[in-house]
């Protein structure tokens, strides 16, 4: 038997301190070269369509960022995310993650933050090479902008699927196959990419055109598919929300191996 | 100020789906190194992995320093587990994770803690090798040493002396000793019998998901009274010793395995031990030895294991 006083209050882990960790677990040097690789690959293909394809600079300009929004970010972000507690999860070591003194929310909360840092090498790359490209500052900014807030959308429920399920990055690699390309017609409401698209479209304002019938080929587009910039904001961020308090959940209810 | 036991389970039980891992356990650690015994199958993770809150119980009440663990993990660093399982994240070095975790508890001066923890457990925090290159042994302090990050009043020990060789395991034994002479509560489980003997004599013991006995096994041993206590006695009249003490009921059964030694069996082991020291200067023998054969843990852990 041993005699317990009241105890004295401990210090306990910060947002900031989690979110280091996330950061460090998901930026692998592999998915950093993977993501910027990405960018330079679509830049390339977008000075390859200006002199076969007789594309203007500002029309090869849109094919890449055009193909970055498709598939590069969904990507990178579906990855990223899911691996942020999938890699503790898949390999058993979340208990050293679970047994520490911090709030469950501020690990859920941080995990998103960290996998978003993760993907700003990539958003920063894809910048600097659209500014290269001569585009204006309104343009970069808004692909700067539209890519945190795309990965913002994408993170919070991905890092959810990673704390529950170890099949995560498959689930999340099928909802990006199967819902955001394959019946993006029938399914364009429960789309994050499309919500992200439709604020960077917003962004840019008038040029938007070409952009548009790029990620929207046909004529009669569904109006869900474009939403207005405050509609894509907050659906984006709620969605983020909901993923931060689902693995909150998550990790209460886990049953730690 | 209240005085309880730093962790309590009452009325256990945990399944999985049809198999019962745990039954109705209800047991108190104090401070100090208590040994949880049991073999494959027994529950042993099962109950440590539910006194730190890593699952809930099926029925029952867990308490650790009177809070539970699953409502608030680590209960602010205050408990901390070594984990059975091997794994780590293969892409930090120890000086990093450590640093990490550090970090996550609100350690102050993180990387000074993990430098410590690693020095403790005598890993050289300079080596920037991944975890993924690390031994078993290497591993194994690697656990060791974070769970000892935020300072903890209850450590909790799943199988921690696996894969390491004798000179780290006397290290790590002369460590959790330590933590026990600081007061903290020290739970070690471990099936090897030999060592946990040195971890003291303080023990908890499953089989089949119940609780067999607890409390300190010497002590264990006397309440096993459907069993006699077998004696070693070197004598150099082994013979006419023996007579005396058939003569003084102090033995139910004597027996002469080799030349100069008796064994006796014996239901009352304080009366034998009066009875042959009178009895072998009645006689004029010399005893030389005297010496329980069934009083260690190996034989308890045996009885009670067979016994359920």
């Amino acid at each position: 038997m041993t005699a317990t006083a009241r105890p004295q209050q401990r210090p306990t882990g910060s947002v900031m301190a989690a979110a280091k960790l996330a950061f460090a677990t998901v930026a692998t040097r592999g998915r950093l070269i993977t993501s910027v690789g990405g960018v330079l690959f679509f830049v390339v293909l977008a000075l390859v369509l200006q002199t076969s394809a007789d594309l203007t600079q500002d029309e090869g300009r849109e094919v890449a960022v055009g193909a970055y929004f498709l598939l590069l970010l969904p990507l990178m972000c579906v990855s990223n995310a899911s691996l942020a507690f999938g890699n503790a999860v898949q390999d058993g070591t979340l208990v050293y993650i679970w047994l520490r003194p911090i709030a469950r929310w501020k690990l859920a909360l941080a995990h998103v933050a960290g996998t978003v840092a993760s993907l700003l090498p990539m958003i920063v790359a894809l910048s600097l090479a659209t500014f290269a490209f001569g585009s204006s500052p309104r343009f970069v900014g808004s692909v700067a902008l539209a890519s945190l807030l795309t990965a913002l959308g994408y993170s919070g429920p991905t890092v959810a699927l990673g704390a529950r399920f170890k099949r995560a990055p498959m689930m999340a690699l099928t909802y990006v196959i199967l819902i955001e390309t394959i019946l993006v017609g029938l399914l364009g409401r429960i789309s994050i990419r499309n919500y992200g698209i439709a604020f960077f479209t917003r962004l840019i304002g008038d040029d938007a055109a070409f952009f548009t019938n790029l990620v929207f080929p046909g004529e009669d587009i569904d109006p869900s598919l474009r939403p207005s910039m405050l509609t894509a904001v907050l659906v984006l961020t709620l969605v983020s929300a909901a993923g931060v308090g689902l693995t909150t959940l998550f990790l209460k209810r886990a049953d730690v191996a | 100020m209240s005085t309880q036991a730093a962790v309590s389970l009452t009325n256990v039980t945990k399944w999985f789906g049809d198999v019962v891992a745990l039954n109705d356990v209800t047991v108190d650690v104090g401070s100090g190194v208590t040994a949880l015994l049991g073999p494959n199958g027994a529950g042993k993770s099962t109950m440590l992995r539910l006194l730190c809150g890593l699952t809930p119980p099926s029925q029952g009440t867990i308490r650790v320093l009177g809070r539970d663990p699953r409502a608030e993990p680590s209960l602010d660093g205050r408990l901390a587990l070594v984990a059975q399982q091997e794994a780590l994240p293969e892409s930090f070095n120890a000086i990093t994770f450590l640093t990490h975790l550090a970090d996550l508890s609100g350690v102050r001066s993180p990387k000074d803690a993990a430098k410590a923890c690693l020095d403790r457990v005598e890993l050289d925090p300079a080596d920037g090798r991944r975890l993924k290159t690390y031994s078993k042994g290497m591993r194994q302090r690697v656990k060791v040493a974070q769970a000892l990050l935020t300072d903890p009043e209850v450590l909790v020990l799943d199988e921690p002396l696996e894969g390491l060789d004798p000179r780290q395991r006397l290290l790590l034994i002369g460590l959790f000793q330590d933590l026990g002479v600081e007061g903290r509560t020290v739970l070690v489980s471990s099936h090897v019998l030999e060592e946990v003997e040195r971890f003291g004599s303080r023990v908890v013991m499953l089989a089949q998901g119940r609780l067999a006995a607890e409390g300190d096994y010497h002590d264990i041993r006397d309440l096993m009274d459907d069993r006699p206590h077998r004696i070693r006695v070197v004598t150099d009249q082994p013979r006419p010793l023996a007579n005396a003490l058939v003569q003084a009921s102090a033995v139910s059964q004597v027996s002469f395995p080799t030349e100069g030694v008796l064994i006796c069996e014996t239901e009352a082991v304080g009366v034998f031990r009066r009875a042959v020291i009178s009895e072998a200067r009645n006689v004029g023998a010399r005893v030389t030895e005297i010496k329980p054969l069934d009083d260690d843990l190996e034989s308890v852990f045996r009885y009670l294991v067979q016994h359920r």
